[in-house]
């Protein structure tokens, strides 16, 4: 990867911008956006190319301006030219874009899906691809910056800031909504900046907002300082966003700043934009920064030879950046499966992302033991639950604990009852209804090198969340391991005395799909326990799966194994031992195959798999070659459950052992029923499960 | 009564004021547990509350039921604290289940006939083994379901076959029920009585002329005379003169039999041996004896003898010489006896004798006499007396 150049803003003298460094850096931008569109699309070196001429100006200014040793950026697809004012490099930026070695992300990404880990300044927040993405994680970075200050004492983060960079069409979104209530709910030090262009590719703003402008609707908004100005006129918005800037930095909230710029050029190299008639698209052409600038500050500030010999020296730096870029291989196929989860040299020593977690920011916590030390009366679960994490509280003070109801009232599943109490609301928070503010701050917070412990109150409101939970699942992959957000979002879900379609939803195979997580679905308090700590001091993002019946169910309950116990992903549990059939389960249904198996008197293997992502390919295996029969039982619907994910991998590896089909006992395809006459009738139970088995050794 | 501590079980105190009541009791009195297992559960409005023992040893005593109310402190149960030795741990070893009865069954009951014609088809695991072992289906019984071959019937064929001896090796004899009663019978008496063996000769000179003049008689009067019957009739004799020969061992004494009850061993050959018994031997004469002889050996070897004519003997005669063995020691006892006579094969041997004053050498019929005696009943003394006697008996027939 190319060296980043040292940084070309300096600390601005009095409140004025270096307007030199301004023009240099603008020239940049355009000059690559020329690059692109003339001569690298139509090579297809570039296949998805976003220019970002009228943006270019403010972009640049609001750079000079975060000089905060941990101000942080969460940007879109038109940020680059803020992104080359905190440090991207013009090699890394055309390497991005051309798919080469040697940019941000190896070749995964669209070269404007920019990540930034932090060197000795600001740093940029990885971006993503869905619009709107980019708020709560900067709320995240935001919190944490309070909390490393007022909690763990860091002065280095006193006056730091973050930013979310989105355009008009963005204010619609949910996440920025969810941001702004997040900010000015809490009082975090954090601006929105929105530059206006009055399009969302061709829809107008006057349809994300009435009037299409978003700064006039929140100026009554409660706790938000809103600034309002012309981005256009480059001297006016310098001062707008340096007051801006100011404001956050002096700790007394949030603030919106909406500048007005145009958009000259199409949504995306795609975009012809025929939507503009030819007079908006002159119109737009009159109001650019960049001529205004050039109007504005030469021959005042600047001459009109240094103007051009700025732009010259731009253009001839981004053409032998080209040249050198052009001689960088394409990615190598045989990485390209790395770095979904972390990974290790052949020493044993992790290969930790550059930025994002505990192990990046500090090292890896210990280890912990497998071995239980298990001491006094059995607890329950949910007991086994709060017992862990207060430990972790203790011993980590990074660890952050929040979600809806978990503070004052101890979480509506009584997971963290008295924790709040215990460690203060700094640390143990309740937050707003938005699940997607839930997730998406704890993917700032992680970047920031905080572990967060967010809780989606019940697994079906995950829904919400779901960009938020894949996006980050899938950062280490896209930034090639630069970036990388572990976190554990415990999820209450499952059956309970009765079911319901909102509160009973199992469906754990959806972030064993998705990419980047691991799953872990404990079936009893000790495995809890260990899974639990294991993903708190791990370095990947993990969904802890708290199954409702289990909380407090008879069977789940074990003596809490140690403030040291963990348990490794991806290994088995071996409960019975047999002959003549394999069964694998997990979570509330371990308990029913055990007493199934017992009542049959069946000779099986029975195993609980406590993890599915990774899960126990090893074992299970093993068992069905040596019974040569298998039944699969889980409480998630069938199609496409699990389940048959397990089936698929028995069936080629183990083809030749099998002496019966293999046979899958699951919920039918429909959400949970409410009554619980409805939802016996669906669940497999004991009775069911033991008729497979004596179905199964009968063949 | 035995100081025994007790530790009492109390009720905890409510949440919020919340009334609590017993759910279940995870132990009966009398049942032993160990301190922190759980003992019962509560149920208030909100939770259920688990109650675990505060101590181990045996629960003696519960003072409140199912769906009772409890209020904060009662006492709810008692237990007797048991020594200090905690019991062992649960194994947390997987549990094995109850092994291939379930599946054998399950096997068996599953089997039956395929569908006319339709053969079940081989699975992937069964089509490698028949690959693996150069086993044709048709080889194979199945036991699955409509008759499939299942790989559990083929690792059952191939391992039979190899546990499956060459043609050439050893073949077995099922044992016949009188087999089995011998062969228990002979290791008990050696097992229970010390067996100890004395040697005498006899000369069957007298014995033989005495035959020889009187068969035809005796044959006439439905008896036939073998050299057997001489020998019950000198044994009757000398167990008259030795009681303690006609004998059984108690532990605390020894039964003396009024009756002389002398059972003959009878080979049958292959068959085995059965011991008829002439009863009251003393009683008879002879020609009495003689006739009793002929009845129960002709009874016994067409199998036709009643239970009563194998009981009640005091003594037993092996004629094993009559296969040609000249002397044959031990002979088992046949219990609840204490001794028992075996006579050797009639031979004519060279003697040495003292003609008036000189030695001479002649030749006489003559046959080895053991007499083997139960030790804890008889000594050497009473065993040389006996035979001395029946030695006698035949030596001076007349």
């Amino acid at each position: 990867m190319a060296a980043r150049p040292e940084k070309l803003m300096p600390e601005p003298r009095s409140d004025a911008p270096d307007w030199r460094a301004v023009v240099r850096q603008v020239a940049i931008s355009r000059a690559l956006d020329d690059l692109e569109e003339a001569t690298l699309v139509p090579e297809r070196k570039v296949l998805y190319q976003f220019s970002a001429r009228g943006h270019d100006v403010t972009q640049v200014l609001l750079g000079s301006y975060l000089t905060g040793a941990w101000d942080a950026v969460g940007g879109y697809y038109r940020s680059r030219p803020l992104m080359l004012t905190l440090g991207l490099s013009i090699d890394e930026a055309l390497a991005s874009s051309m798919m080469r070695t040697g940019g941000m992300s190896e070749g995964r990404d669209i070269g404007v899906v920019f990540n930034l880990p932090r060197r000795a300044g600001a740093c940029a927040l990885p971006v993503c691809g869905g619009v709107g993405t980019q708020y709560t994680p900067a709320v995240g970075w935001a919190q944490a910056l309070r909390y490393r200050r007022d909690t763990l004492g860091e002065s280095g983060c006193a006056h730091s800031i973050a930013v979310a960079h989105g355009g008009d069409a963005s204010t619609a979104t949910n996440g920025f909504w969810a941001a702004l209530n997040i900010v000015t709910t809490e009082r975090l030090p954090f601006l929105f900046f929105i530059e206006d262009n009055g399009y969302g590719i061709s829809v107008p703003s006057h349809l994300q907002t009435p009037g299409g402008n978003i700064a006039r609707n929140l100026s009554a908004f409660r706790g938000l300082r809103v600034i309002d100005g012309d981005g256009s006129d480059p001297l006016a918005a310098a001062r707008l966003i340096r007051d801006a800037v100011a404001l956050v930095r002096a700790g007394d909230g949030p603030a919106l700043l909406r500048l007005v710029v145009p958009r000259l050029c199409g949504h995306s190299g795609q975009d012809t934009q025929t939507y503009k008639g030819s007079a908006a698209i002159a119109a737009e052409q009159e109001r650019d920064p960049w001529r205004k600038l050039r109007a504005q500050i030469v021959p005042g500030l600047l001459t009109s030879e240094e103007w051009d010999a700025e732009v010259a020296r731009s253009r001839a730096e981004v053409a032998m950046a080209r040249a050198r870029v052009e001689r960088h291989s394409a990615p190598d196929p045989r990485r390209v499966k790395r770095y979904v989860f972390t990974e290790f040299a052949d020493d044993g020593a992790p290969e930790v992302q550059t930025q994002g977690g505990l192990w990046a920011a500090l090292a890896p916590p210990p280890a912990g033991s497998p071995r239980a030390d298990s001491q006094g009366p059995r607890i329950n679960l949910v007991t086994a639950v709060r017992r862990t994490l207060e430990h972790e509280l203790e011993v980590n003070p990074r660890v952050v604990v929040f979600g809806e109801d978990v503070g004052r009232k101890g979480g509506v599943h009584a997971a963290t009852i008295g924790l709040q109490e215990k460690f203060g609301s700094a640390r143990v928070f309740d937050t707003s209804l938005s699940e997607e503010g839930i997730i998406g701050r704890a993917v700032g917070m992680a970047a920031a090198g905080l572990m967060p412990v967010p809780e989606i109150q019940f697994r079906k409101y995950a829904d919400p969340a779901a960009e938020q939970l894949n996006d980050c699942g899938t950062m280490r992959w896209r930034t090639a391991n630069r970036f990388a957000a572990p976190m554990v979002v415990r999820i209450p879900g499952g059956f309970f005395k009765c079911g319901d379609p909102w509160h009973s939803q199992s469906n754990e195979v959806q972030w064993v799909h998705g990419i980047g997580w691991r799953v872990a679905m404990a079936s009893n308090a000790e495995d809890a326990v260990g899974l639990l700590r294991s993903a708190l001091r791990g370095n990947d993002p993990t969904i802890f799966f708290e199954h409702r019946a289990l909380l407090d169910g008879s069977w789940a309950r074990r003596p809490y194994p140690g403030d040291d116990f963990v348990v490794e992903f991806g290994k088995a549990k071996l409960l019975r031992e047999g002959a003549a059939l394999t069964v694998v389960t997990w979570g509330a249904m371990v308990e029913r195959c055990e007493s199934a198996i017992q009542r049959t008197g069946s000779s099986a293997d029975l195993l609980d798999l406590r993890t599915l992502s990774p899960w126990d390919r090893q074992a299970t295996l093993a068992s069905v070659r040596k019974t040569r029969r298998c039944l699969i039982v889980h409480e998630d619907t069938i199609t496409a459950g699990f389940g048959a994910e397990i089936a698929a991998v028995l069936a080629k590896e183990a083809f030749f052992d099998l002496d019966a089909p293999i046979e899958r006992l699951a919920m039918p395809d429909i959400p949970s029923p409410h009554s619980p006459v409805l939802l016996d009738a669906v669940l497999p139970s004991v009775e069911k499960i033991g008729q497979s088995m004596l179905d199964l050794l009968a063949l | 009564m035995t100081m025994a501590r007790i530790a009492e079980v109390i009720a905890p105190s409510n949440e919020e004021g919340t009334k609590a009541t017993i759910l279940r009791w995870y132990k009966a009195v009398g049942e032993s547990i160990r301190k922190d297992e759980p003992l019962l559960e509560l149920e208030t409005d909100k939770v259920t509350v688990e109650i675990p023992s505060p101590a181990s040893g045996e629960l003696c005593e519960i003072l409140k039921q199912p769906d009772d109310e409890v209020i904060p402190g009662q006492v709810l149960a008692r237990v007797r604290i048991a020594s200090p030795e905690a019991s062992p741990p649960e194994s947390a070893l997987p549990k094995k289940s109850v092994a291939g009865d379930a599946l054998a069954a399950h096997l068996a009951s599953a089997g039956g006939p395929s569908a006319p014609g339709a053969r079940p088809p081989l699975s992937p695991a069964v089509r490698r083994l028949l690959d693996q072992h150069g086993l044709s289906p048709a080889a194979i019984a199945g036991s699955g379901q409509g008759g499939r071959i299942t790989a559990h019937d083929i690792e059952r064929h191939v391992s039979k076959a190899l546990a499956t001896p060459p043609a050439a090796a050893a073949s077995r004899l099922p044992h016949t029920a009188i087999r089995r009663r011998v062969a228990e019978h002979m290791a008990r008496s050696l097992a229970l009585a010390p067996h100890v063996t004395t040697l005498f000769e006899a000369d069957l000179t007298r014995v033989l002329a005495h035959r020889s003049a009187n068969a035809a008689a005796f044959e006439q009067q439905g008896a036939r005379l073998t050299l057997t019957a001489y020998f019950v009739a000198a044994c009757a004799q000398a167990l008259g003169a030795h009681p303690m020969v006609n004998a059984t061992y108690h532990e605390d004494a020894l039964e003396l039999h009024a009756d002389a009850n002398i059972g003959v061993g009878t080979a049958l050959g292959n068959e085995g041996l059965i011991v008829p018994v002439i009863h009251r031997a003393q009683a008879l004469d002879l020609l009495g004896i003689a006739r009793r002889l002929g009845q129960l050996v002709g009874a016994a070897r067409s199998g036709r003898l009643a239970p009563q004519e194998v009981r009640g003997g005091t003594f037993t005669i092996s004629n094993h010489g009559v296969g040609g063995s000249l002397l044959a020691a031990p002979i088992v006892i046949n219990q609840p006896q204490v001794a028992i006579l075996g006579v050797g094969k009639v031979e004519r041997r060279v003697v040495a004798f003292d003609a008036q004053g000189a030695e001479a050498i002649g030749v006489r019929s003559k046959c080895y006499l053991t007499l083997t005696i139960d030790h804890r009943a008889l000594d050497a003394f009473q065993a040389n007396a006996f035979l001395t006697h029946v030695v006698k008996a035949l030596e001076q027939w007349t």
